[in-house]
């Protein structure tokens, strides 16, 4: 009875790993009841930290509230100096049509549910999914930045309310990246299990000739077709060249994924909405213009 | 008279069970950054689902376990990484640990021994170091055979950094949960009556001793 239960089981298991499988659907109406349990729980402990720090931070926040004070004044005068310097930098910009960088991209903000069970049960869950636009298809996703647009991840599941994003330093992630200057070395970027404890990501794919240096900044490359190019990674922090044929790199991504609440999936617009291919020129363009 | 008192201790097992799970479930996923030490985060699942099934038996287990399982694929769904580098969620994989420790813990000595404080504790240490074991084998196995790759872990990293950390986390977050089990738990008495009575259920005369 127990080995026909296993059996079972594993049967479940090995048809839940098939793309498409019906176990994926099974567990929605679970995920339905589940997810507004766990949003309640979470919205209490996250009250209930928030209490603590407001009793435990008061008397080092009354210290920094006269501190502030007398930064407010100073800061006054950097801001009078800051709009002037906006004016001229939005008169620059037009005059020299400065395209931003991921224009053609719609970004949507969303707050993470839940994350990692245990070292294997390991997915970020975030609160918006198919109803607020996301989707993904097979063999396609998402690129997910934090709030100073670093890179964090990749979509991996949409569901109606909520979305599964796989995180950079976990050993399913791969991303081509390339050292952000003018010709920089492109290289591999994945997650690895023993560097992950680190919060550190593995670099693999480096040509001899083009060895990074520590402390270079890596940005996604672009190719592939699954991140915009720009994006900022991390920095390098060490090279290893023992091995000539095989030299690899640690990489210290730029946004720590345990301290993130709130991060943000960039979708890219319908080629309609904002870009057309001039067929003369053959040239990209947006829409509006720039 | 004999039907009500049934009927409320029976409200009251599912009322207990349901409270405890979900707590333990949305608490564990929520807030693992509460609970993680040295890279490894307490598994109050796991723990939750050894205790019940060692305290309360083979069924009650079974029933948790699913439960928990099945929470644990939806909300912390494990990825595995294909032959052709792809990343895959997999369903299954929770459910099929926790039917696993939940038969495996409700028959953790329980035919000889009574059920007690320290060999729940035992239960505990003992399947976690079994979860971590398998789970390191069968992902040096994978990596190897599979994707041809070397296990970037070293024995020494998997034995004190994953193993001990792990089961010293566990079964510090096994003592809030035999509390909670034993003493405002789904039954009255911290009992459970069916393994009080061999014959009618088959389960042990081994009752709970603290």
């Amino acid at each position: 009875m127990t080995a026909l239960a296993v059996l079972l089981l594993v049967a479940v298991v090995i048809l839940g790993a098939i793309p498409n499988s019906p176990v994926k659907n099974m567990v929605k109406p679970i995920n339905a009841v589940i997810s507004p349990i766990q949003k309640i729980v979470k919205n209490a402990g996250d009250a209930l930290g928030n209490f603590y720090a407001a009793i435990s931070d008061g008397i080092a926040i009354r210290e920094e509230n006269q501190e502030l004070k007398s930064q407010i004044v100073e800061l006054q005068y950097v801001i009078t100096q800051n709009d002037e310097a906006r004016i001229k930098y939005e008169e620059l910009k037009d005059a020299f049509h400065i395209k931003d960088t991921f224009s053609s991209y719609e970004i949507y903000g969303a707050a993470i549910l839940s994350r990692d069970a245990d070292e294997w049960f390991s997915i970020i869950r975030v609160d918006i999914g198919t109803d607020d636009g996301l989707v993904v298809d097979n063999g396609s996703s998402l690129a997910v930045v934090d709030v100073q647009m670093n890179l964090l991840g990749r979509v991996i599941e949409t569901g109606k309310d909520n979305s599964k994003i796989l995180p950079l330093i976990h050993e399913g992630f791969n991303v081509i990246g390339k050292v952000n200057e003018v010709n920089g070395a492109v290289v591999v970027i994945s997650g690895d299990s023993y560097l992950k404890n680190d919060g550190l990501c593995l670099v693999t794919g480096i040509d001899a000739n083009i060895i990074p240096e520590i402390g270079s900044e890596i940005v996604t490359s672009g190719d592939g077709g699954l991140f915009p190019q720009g994006i900022p990674i991390g920095t390098i922090t060490s090279v290893d060249t023992s091995d000539p044929l095989n030299i690899t790199a640690t990489l210290l991504p730029y946004t720590e994924i345990g301290s993130v609440k709130d991060l943000f999936i960039m979708v890219p617009n319908a080629p309609e909405d904002s870009e057309f291919i001039d067929a003369d020129s053959s040239q990209v363009s947006n829409t509006d213009g720039e | 008279m004999v039907n009500n008192m049934i009927d409320s201790a029976l409200i009251r097992k599912i009322v207990v069970y349901f409270i405890y799970t979900m707590l333990i479930v949305c608490v564990q996923v929520s807030f693992p950054n509460s609970f993680t030490f040295n890279h490894q985060v307490m598994d109050f699942m796991f723990v939750y689902v050894c205790l019940v099934s060692y305290y309360f038996g083979t069924i009650d287990g079974l029933i948790i376990g699913c439960v928990v399982g099945i929470c644990r694929d939806v909300l912390a769904t494990p990825v595995i990484v294909g032959t052709d580098g792809n990343a895959n969620l997999v369903y299954g994989l929770g459910l099929l640990l926790m039917v696993g420790v939940s038969l495996l813990s409700s028959n953790f000595f329980t035919k000889h021994t009574r059920r007690k404080f320290s060999f729940a504790m035992m239960d505990v240490l003992v399947m976690t170091i079994l979860y971590k074991l398998f789970g390191h084998i069968v992902n040096l196995g994978f990596n190897i055979f599979i994707l041809g790759k070397n296990y970037s872990l070293s024995f020494q990293q998997v034995l004190f950094d994953s193993i001990t950390t792990q089961f010293i986390l566990n079964l510090l977050a096994a003592l809030p949960v035999v509390v909670l089990l034993r003493f405002m738990g789904p039954y009255r008495s911290g009992i459970n009556p069916r393994l009080l009575n061999k014959s009618e259920f088959g389960g042990d005369d081994n009752w709970l001793t603290i």
